[in-house]
């Protein structure tokens, strides 16, 4: 975002659309979803990136004040994964790029689902920001 | 044994209605291999979607609906002409 934005923006017709989708900073949130009791088991660790999302911020806010662009709205919603196990989960951790899923987590997830029946869900919220601009 | 996301589909509804209607031509920048492309591909009259090559990966040669070029290319050197797109879409680039 922050090196590829001018190259956008000269992509862009005038008048075009630049809309920015990615999380927000803040850390996944994992629950056991028991049923609707919610249970929270932990935080995956996403804070390594937290200064690229004020970098890519900072050249929006950027764009806007010099007169690049315009800022039109914002929304934020929260993007959810669902698993039935802690094998699900082993395997989404381990898909996980730019995230760290300490192992207390895994083991835990693993420790409160091994007496559980199988209607019980292990459920990974993300809160996620998107965004409209309009190129000037 | 099973992983679902967005199985509310939250991530493709707040995507379209930002685009509101019919996109145009879409630049999509940081694509990976099209999970997101898949969701707003039929809207737009066409898209170019792009990502570095070890990111596409073999999602280049699957098919996508819609109109969907995916193109191996960063997006601080788009091998794209000045003011070509309706819309860009920044996915999950920081």
């Amino acid at each position: 975002m922050v090196h590829a934005l001018e190259e956008a923006r000269r992509a862009l017709k005038p008048g075009g659309q630049l809309i920015d989708l990615r999380p927000s900073a803040r850390n996944r949130r994992v629950e056991l979803d028991l049923g609707g009791t919610r249970l929270r088991l932990g935080e995956i660790d996403s804070s390594h990136t937290f200064p690229d999302h004020a970098a890519a911020d900072e050249a929006l806010r950027q764009a806007c004040a010099e007169g690049r662009l315009r800022a039109e709205h914002q929304a934020r919603f929260e993007l959810t994964t669902d698993m039935d196990s802690a094998a699900d989960f082993r395997e989404f951790a381990a898909s996980l790029r730019r995230s760290i899923v300490p192992d207390w987590l895994l083991e835990r997830v693993a420790s409160v689902t091994a007496d559980l029946a199988d209607d019980c869900l292990i459920r990974a919220r993300r809160e996620m920001v998107i965004a409209r601009f309009r190129r000037l | 044994m099973a992983i679902r996301h967005d199985v509310a589909g939250s991530e493709r509804d707040y995507l379209l209605d930002m685009l509101a209607g019919d996109p145009g031509a879409v630049l999509e920048i940081g694509c990976g291999e099209g999970r997101l492309t898949r969701k707003y591909a039929t809207l737009a009259s066409r898209v170019a979607a792009i990502d570095l090559p070890r990111s596409i990966g073999p999602a280049a040669s699957q098919p996508m609906p819609g109109a969907v070029s995916m193109v191996a290319a960063s997006g601080v050197a788009l091998p794209f002409s000045a003011c070509r797109f309706d819309a860009v879409i920044f996915a999950l680039s920081f």
